[in-house]
């Protein structure tokens, strides 16, 4: 345990030099939203992979595994897809229009203070859903590892992410992205030489693992999740449009110098996470289910696993290389929710200050710089204190699911208004407001009323939406209005915006 | 959008559309998947099949990208020197 204490607070000390390292560095709104476009295609793509690989992916997704086991490849292999469909046709564009937020990109296009209102709010919104599932990883982290209450876990997370980003800006953000997804790489490449090693080859570990279910069926078989057609082609679409169109990932284009940076970078990052995830979901999982769930070391007074899923992976570290890798993955967990929250509060401190409240002033007084970085600091410091006591209300929900969630609202709102304003020359701004107002309520109105959050946050006994994947829905009805609104408008006289 | 990014994304539909079809519910997927392979479950060979063809691709992606972009910048190239030409420099 003292290990594992020293472990965090040496992590804590290092994020806080790089920030206050950024902090000398950053003179404007240029550093504190782009890092000033100077980061290389290369560290772009680290970051790429470090804003990526969250608290989900090495905690929330081996604990789904051990619930659901094969099902999960879903969660693993649809975002690639999204990954690899960006580079081919999002990147070069996004990059070549915009300049600070996705806010930019939007109005470089229709040159309308209200799609920018529209555009902020989805970015936050996304961000904010994004944010509390990592604030709920670190509070269960924080909790294991110092004994320390739920909520005060939070807030001392709350408190580490304003200063970072307040003070250390997109510079700081990057910065500890970087470090934290080597670290991130190496430990989990650790963690499944281990694995292989105990159990003596692959074969041998997917036999330890094999326990029988009370379903009777194996965890290797397809089917477990038993999501219906409607429920698995919506929770693809959403994992391949909406990570195609993540504010916190795209605004990390705007970093490097130019469009061919840009494309690297996002290359380095899917080899990254497609490497690390595969790791995590050939190895690491089913060395979960070998030596950790059933294993009463592992449990509590009710049998479950002691600290929620969401902590199995830190459990098998323990059984793998006692207190010291425990305390290691421990901090690297830790870097990695800390480099993650950061990254997402960026974003929604940027969409904020350069999106919302510079479209809302009067647009004959421009903004001064001092006063949208004044706006972009107290961003941060609301956004942390909305984080944490949504964390709070969640705390019990699985990390995967809110991930999840924050990529259905991406697919009907993000990427409904960047793949029109990019590709269809008849897009009109106020057909944009409609698809950012349309795919906005609906995600979040059908995401109320499905069973994930209707039953087991609110405890209704029925949800009111079947599933807990709206995007196939919201998606094409944010299109929708998008085409009539446009169509309408151009029919009453508007015409399109230039091109 | 050109007619190969729509090829592009109808070939990333294909890939992951077996996926999307097996997890529907048990039964689903062929029963031949259900088997081993020197111990590790062919369910998770084909998955780490799907892995493997999906980084390949956006390689392929980013590849085709590089050629596509210095090949227009190289037309510009010329269209520069062919207008300086006409103009004799003064363009």
């Amino acid at each position: 345990m003292s290990a594992s204490i020293g472990y965090f607070f040496v992590t804590i000390a290092i994020t806080l030099a790089i920030t206050f390292w950024a902090a000398r560095r950053n003179t404007g709104r240029a550093s504190f939203y782009a890092a000033e476009g100077r980061i290389s295609g290369t560290q772009n793509g680290f970051a790429i992979a470090g804003d990526y690989m969250s608290a989900g992916t090495i905690l929330g997704i081996v604990g789904l595994y051990t619930m659901v086991g094969v099902d999960v490849s879903l969660y693993f292999i649809a975002p690639l897809g999204g990954l690899c469909l960006g580079l081919a046709i999002l990147v070069g564009p996004l990059r070549r229009m915009g300049k600070y937020t996705l806010g930019d990109v939007v109005q470089s296009r229709l040159r309308n203070p209200r799609t920018r209102v529209v555009l902020g709010a989805c970015t936050i919104t996304i961000s904010l859903i994004n944010l509390v599932a990592q604030m709920v990883g670190a509070g269960g982290l924080i909790s294991i590892v110092f004994g320390l209450e739920f909520n005060l876990a939070v807030i001392t997370v709350g408190a580490l992410m304003t200063l970072y980003v307040a003070f250390g800006g997109m510079l700081a953000a990057t910065w500890v992205q970087i470090i934290k997804a080597a670290v991130l790489v190496g430990a989990v490449v650790l963690l499944a030489l281990l694995c292989i090693i105990k159990a003596g080859s692959l074969g041998e570990l997917y036999t330890l693992g094999d326990r029988p279910q009370s379903s009777g069926r194996s965890l290797y078989e397809f089917g477990a999740l038993n999501h219906g057609l409607f429920s698995s082609i919506s929770l693809a679409v959403a994992s391949v449009a909406g990570m195609m169109s993540m504010p916190h990932l795209l605004i990390r284009f705007f970093t490097v110098p130019d469009e061919t940076q840009a494309k690297r970078s996002l290359l380095v990052g899917t080899l990254l996470i497609g490497g690390t995830m595969g790791l995590v979901f050939l190895v690491v999982s089913p060395a979960s289910l070998a030596w950790v769930t059933g294993n009463p070391a592992y449990q509590d007074a009710s049998g479950a696993v002691s600290g929620g899923s969401n902590m199995i992976t830190l459990h098998l570290a323990r059984e793998l290389g006692g207190d010291v890798f425990f305390g290691v993955m421990s901090a690297v967990a830790f870097s990695t929710i800390l480099a993650v929250v950061a990254g997402l509060t960026v974003a929604i401190s940027s969409a904020t200050s350069h999106d919302v409240f510079a479209a809302l002033r009067n647009a004959d007084s421009p903004m001064s710089e001092r006063l949208e970085v004044g706006i972009f600091r107290l961003a941060a410091l609301v956004t942390s204190a909305a984080a944490v006591g949504l964390a709070i209300v969640f705390q019990h929900e699985n990390l995967t699911f809110l991930i999840v969630m924050g990529l259905n609202v991406a697919a009907s709102t993000t990427f409904p208004l960047l793949m029109l304003a990019i590709y269809w020359r008849g897009l009109t701004a106020a057909g944009a407001v409609a698809a950012g107002v349309v795919g906005l309520v609906s995600s979040v109105g059908l995401i109320v009323l499905s069973p994930a959050f209707w039953v087991k946050v609110l405890g209704y006994p029925e949800a009111v939406f079947p599933s807990d994947y709206p995007a196939l829905l919201c998606m094409p009805l944010a299109f929708a209005a998008a085409w009539l609104v446009s169509r309408l408008g151009a029919r009453s006289g508007q015409v399109a915006e230039s091109y | 959008m050109k007619r190969s990014d729509i090829l592009r994304i109808l070939l990333v539909c294909a890939i992951l559309a077996p996926l999307v079809v097996i997890q529907t519910g048990p039964g689903a997927a062929p029963a031949w998947m259900n088997q081993r392979l020197a111990g590790v479950p062919l369910t998770v060979v084909a998955t780490a099949l799907w892995f493997l063809v999906m980084m390949s691709l956006t390689a392929l992606f980013a590849r085709q990208q590089t050629v596509a972009d210095r090949i227009s910048a190289a037309r510009i190239a010329a269209d520069g020197a062919l207008a300086d030409k006409k103009t004799g420099g003064q363009s």
